[in-house]
């Protein structure tokens, strides 16, 4: 939300406006909004009837919240980019305002690269395989 | 203990996330300021980027 705060000129620039929903009530998301000086709108859907209708309710967490979600909607209402945005990898602000550039309404082109914040498992083994290998059989024998 | 009626089934809408090609699901709500905020209305204007979050932490 911040980061996107940061890019809503640019954003702003490449002919698209911004706003944010949650199921927080109005006073909360105001006070979110003078925290962190936010300029888009802050909606409130506190009975989550529009979080459900996006398929986005998760009634699990805090007694139900949206999961946390990007969409890019075109003027004929039609959904252009859909980034769901987990914990390991989300869309980039920067990301958001390269590919409003590069993609006018109506046109749909490749969605931007999600950056995967936490390293898949094989990559992960990649990079600390051969470290552990070093440690275990590389050490000068001492005797 | 007497049993009372039966649970209604929950409402937990669509079970899928609106997706890439669909016609997103026009709505109103009110921001927090108290100003309404039509989704069909402000795509008159341009394209939407829509943020859903998880609120105050």
């Amino acid at each position: 939300m911040a980061e996107i705060s940061e890019h809503h000129e640019q954003i702003r620039a490449a002919g698209a406006q911004v706003a944010a929903l949650s199921v927080d009530v109005p006073e909360r998301s105001e006070a979110l909004r003078q925290r962190d000086g936010i300029v888009f709108p802050l909606l409130s859907d506190p009975d989550h009837h529009v979080v459900e209708a996006w398929g986005l309710f998760d009634p699990k967490e805090k007694g139900g919240i949206a999961r946390p979600a990007t969409f890019v909607i075109d003027p004929d209402r039609r959904i252009r980019l859909r980034s769901l945005d987990g914990v390991a990898s989300r869309l980039h602000a920067a990301d958001l305002v390269t590919y409003l550039r590069a993609s006018p309404a109506g046109r749909v082109t490749a969605p931007p690269q999600r950056r995967v914040l936490i390293p898949s498992l094989p990559q992960m083994a990649r990079t600390l395989l051969p470290a552990l290998r070093l440690t275990l059989f590389g050490r000068p024998r001492l005797d | 203990m007497t049993r009372g009626p039966a649970t209604p089934p929950e409402r937990s809408g669509r079970s899928t996330v609106v997706d890439v090609g669909e016609i997103a699901p026009d709505f109103e709500l009110a921001d927090s300021t108290g100003a309404r905020w039509r989704l069909s209305t402000r795509l008159a204007t341009g394209p939407v980027v829509l943020v859903f979050y998880r609120g105050y932490w």
